[in-house]
């Protein structure tokens, strides 16, 4: 991402049984750089709700060459942490069928300073999300 | 990765009966997407038993929105018939994504 600070990559398939995988790992990352308490609260919710989303809609009907998966990268810069959260499939689109309450984008522009939702070339979806730290 | 304590280890459920109307379903564990056919499975039977269900989240160390998902069907499956789901030792991670969603008004929290 942007650099200059402590960095956290991780790839997994885009499984419901990794979701808690991910959010382990990344609080074992947030212990390592003292962001603890609400502050990591927050983090570990947005990102859980960022995977589950491209668990149940990112993959659907998937047909590609490239095995579903998640791509998850943490950066932490003085006091802004920046996580992104992307997939190789067909983003979000609106399914009549979801499975969830759609309330996992509301949820996680509630927790986090900035959310982007954008397209990946040639196919796939990024969700980075900052936090600010230390702010409450 | 297989000593991982973190592996493999789903929310744990205990059920028992407290008052001659009330079902109380304790929880311990992560609730997500992941646990959520666990957590619907553990209410449909609690449902089955009693029209109130009461969840005691004192150990629930995680919910999301998949999870409070699973609980808000339950909470109208028995509304339908009368009944209702109650949140009891609610935990400040759940009481957050609860305030958050307003879902507390669907379901009934117990201080």
């Amino acid at each position: 991402m942007n650099g200059g600070g402590v960095d956290l990559e991780l790839t997994v398939a885009a499984t419901a049984e990794n979701i808690p995988l991910l959010r382990h790992a990344v609080s074992g990352f947030l212990d390592g750089i003292e962001v603890t308490g609400d502050d990591a609260s927050d983090v570990l919710l947005a990102v859980t709700e960022a995977c589950t989303n491209v668990v149940q809609h990112a993959y659907r009907d998937h047909q590609g060459e490239s095995e579903p998966r998640i791509e998850l990268i943490a950066d932490r810069s003085e006091e802004v942490l920046s996580i992104a959260v992307r997939d190789l499939g067909h983003g979000f689109a609106p399914r009549v069928d979801s499975p969830g309450l759609g309330l996992g984008l509301p949820v996680i522009a509630a927790l986090t300073r900035t959310v982007e939702i954008r397209p990946l070339s040639p196919s796939g979806t990024e969700v980075l999300m900052t936090f600010a730290l230390g702010q409450d | 990765m297989d000593d991982d304590p973190t592996r493999g280890t789903g929310p744990q459920f205990q059920q028992r009966r407290v008052e001659e109307s009330v079902l109380l379903l304790s929880v311990e564990g992560e609730l997500d997407i992941g646990s959520a056919d666990a957590l619907r499975a553990a209410l449909d039977t609690a449902e089955r038993e009693s029209d109130i269900v009461r969840l005691d989240t004192r150990d629930v160390q995680f919910l999301d929105s998949s999870a409070l998902g699973v609980l808000l069907a339950s909470a109208q499956r028995l509304a339908a018939r009368g009944g209702r789901l109650e949140l009891t030792n609610v935990s400040p991670a759940v009481r957050r994504i609860l305030d958050m969603t307003l879902i507390a008004r669907t379901v009934h929290v117990i201080p």
